[in-house]
């Protein structure tokens, strides 16, 4: 099974690498969100108006998740092409008709789904660590100075602050918890797309209807907090708050463990019954197309 | 041994190997039944026909033969294995092109072949080559498949149907969207396949003209339901008895055909269609002149495949 499941997803894979145009696009997209958000974060009134133990570190986390809102509604298309792609083409008859079972099928579109979505998301951390470096770096005294945190020193403006308190390790880690929980929303985002691809035979009906639900989704979680804390989408919002808020509290890191846990339980439990009734009905359905 | 073997042949069948077999094979559709307990049997060495009309139930059942659909009841037997118990092992041994082939347009036919063929753990791009050279595409491989023409699509179809020689070609209206030198070309490299490397093949149409020249054996499938399976050979001798006579009036003359025991199986544009061989042409005739009948037509049968289609199924309407 295994050597099947390998070929299937080196053969989507190899599809998705010819189908440059979509990342071609998406990737100026993101830079151009991300330029603007980091444009509009001016460091220097900041320092005069309200000096804060803040850096560099903020505005990527800042910037980085209005990049992943972006990414999370690729990978909701992305997802949702996935299946309905192949039975609105009609090349399920293709693929099939060979030695390969429906389970390994769905493996392979779901394996490809999260590769995509990983890279994507690695992708758009990268993009905004350079981003913020071309936007916020500066050379002084002949050295280029790192928006972010250099050594025991927090940038703030174009001045260089001694903080004792703040720890460049500390602040790193944050990011990294930061990233790490909006991998899994990141993840359901794609298996929602995938469970809506599953059940559609038409491309337009899959992406739109996904789209709506997701749209409809945020907007729910934006408007009921309470119960938004349970919109599995709705968990890369609070993945990067909370790293910003721990960065703003710095000096008085309380944290609510349990805001942590439901930012990566929600997503996981979501995602896992999304790839569950995807499954069942993939492999249950006739491909009339 | 496993149950497909243990079958009992039905008398005056050959004992060549069955390598598929449809068993009470149904599919429902909501109220509307697409294939009613349909029992085909395709033996080794057949190029096997499957004919109907538009909607007689070819593709679907196509369709559960290679498992693209689940059928409500029945089974699919190919090399004595359940094709949904064992579907690797079977499709292994299988290649198929269900309907308008459709392949992955941003990709040139080439590459379409290679990543298909890899799903069937091959990896020989000679392989890939030679198939394409088969089916007369080896100058337009490397095209992207949105630029092809419908014939085309079909050439490449079937090229990925052969990519892994398989011993059962399962090929649905294989000639559709082809021009007449492409029909041909298709035709004989069937037979070629079939003759040299021993390929069973079984092709749905309803081109009749087609089958009656590539396949010897035939199913004529309407309304879902089996009406023959028999050789071609044996239904074109039996095409011949069918004389085409048109009489008038018909009721003196249906008089005249229920006297002498001459089975009317049809009226087709005012003529009847008779079961009767072209001997008993000239006593009917006379029997005819004798009730006082205008004769405007007596043809004898001809061995056709489409007289004998039209007969089984109906076309032209019933007596």
């Amino acid at each position: 099974m295994m050597s099947r499941v390998g070929r299937l997803t080196r053969f989507e894979l190899a599809k998705l690498f010819r189908q440059k145009l979509p990342y071609v696009v998406l990737f100026p997209i993101v830079g151009a969100i991300l330029l603007v958000i980091m444009r509009g974060m001016d460091v220097k009134s900041e320092v005069v108006a309200d000096p804060r133990l803040r850096d560099g570190f903020e505005y990527l986390v800042t910037s980085c998740l209005w990049a992943l809102r972006l990414v999370s509604g690729f990978a909701v298309v992305i997802a949702s092409l996935s299946l309905s792609g192949e039975a609105s083409q009609g090349t399920y008859r293709m693929i099939l008709v060979r030695p390969v079972t429906r389970t390994d099928v769905f493996i392979s579109k779901a394996l490809v789904v999260a590769i995509v979505v990983i890279a994507l998301f690695i992708a758009t951390a990268l993009l905004s660590y350079v981003m913020l470096h071309v936007v916020h770096g500066f050379w002084r005294d002949g050295n280029y100075v790192s928006p972010l945190n250099e050594g025991r020193y927090t940038l703030m403006g174009e001045e260089i602050v001694s903080d004792p308190n703040l720890s460049k390790d500390v602040l790193a880690a944050d990011f990294r918890l930061a990233m790490a929980l909006s991998i899994l929303p990141l993840l359901a985002s794609g298996f929602f797309g995938l469970l809506i691809s599953s059940i559609f035979d038409n491309t337009g009906a899959a992406v739109g209807l996904a789209m709506f639900l997701a749209i409809a989704l945020y907007g729910f979680a934006s408007v009921d907090r309470q119960a938004g804390k349970y919109v599995f989408s709705h968990s890369l919002e609070y993945g990067m708050t909370i790293a910003k808020h721990r960065a703003e509290a710095y000096s008085d890191r309380k944290w609510e463990e349990e805001e942590i846990r439901r930012t990566w339980v929600v997503p996981l439990l979501s995602g896992v019954v999304f790839l569950g009734a995807a499954y069942a009905i993939f492999v249950k359905r006739d491909i009339l197309t | 041994m496993d149950s497909a073997t243990l079958q009992p042949v039905a008398p005056g069948a050959s004992l060549a190997e069955v390598v598929l077999r449809t068993e009470g094979l149904s599919k429902r559709f909501g109220t509307l039944t697409a294939v009613d307990d349909l029992n085909l049997e395709v033996r080794r060495g057949d190029i096997y026909g499957l004919l109907g009309l538009n909607g007689a139930g070819k593709t679907t059942t196509i369709r559960m033969v290679v498992r693209l659909i689940a059928p409500t009841a029945g089974r699919v037997v190919a090399f004595g294995e359940d094709v949904r118990e064992n579907s690797l092992a079977v499709l292994n041994r299988i290649g198929a092109m269900v309907e308008i082939p459709q392949f992955y347009p941003y990709l040139t036919g080439r590459k379409n072949l290679e990543l298909l063929y890899g799903l069937s753990g091959g990896a020989d791009r000679a392989r890939v080559d030679e198939c394409l050279a088969l089916v007369g595409l080896e100058t337009r491989g490397d095209d992207k498949v949105r630029g092809y023409s419908q014939g085309m699509r079909q050439r490449l179809g079937l090229a990925q149907a052969l990519l892994t020689r398989p011993e059962l070609i399962i090929l649905d209206e294989p000639t559709n969207g082809l021009d007449p030198q492409g029909i041909l070309d298709i035709r004989h490299l069937i037979q070629r396949l079939n003759r040299d490397n021993g390929v069973t093949f079984l092709i749905s149409s309803h081109l009749l003209h087609e089958i009656e020249l590539t396949c010897n054996r035939v199913a004529i499938v309407h309304h879902g339901k089996l009406r023959v399976q028999d050789d071609v050979k044996k239904l074109l001798e039996r095409a011949k008895a069918l004389a085409r006579v048109r009489a008038e009036p018909a009721e003196e003359a249906k008089k005249v055909f229920a006297l002498r025991r001459v089975e009317v199986v049809g009226v087709q544009d005012g003529a009847f269609k008779l079961k009767c061989g072209p001997e008993a042409l000239p006593d009917i005739a006379a029997a005819l002149h004798a009730a006082g009948c205008e004769i405007w037509e007596l043809t004898p049968g001809r061995a056709t495949l489409e007289d004998y289609f039209m007969a089984e199924t109906g076309r032209g309407g019933t007596a």
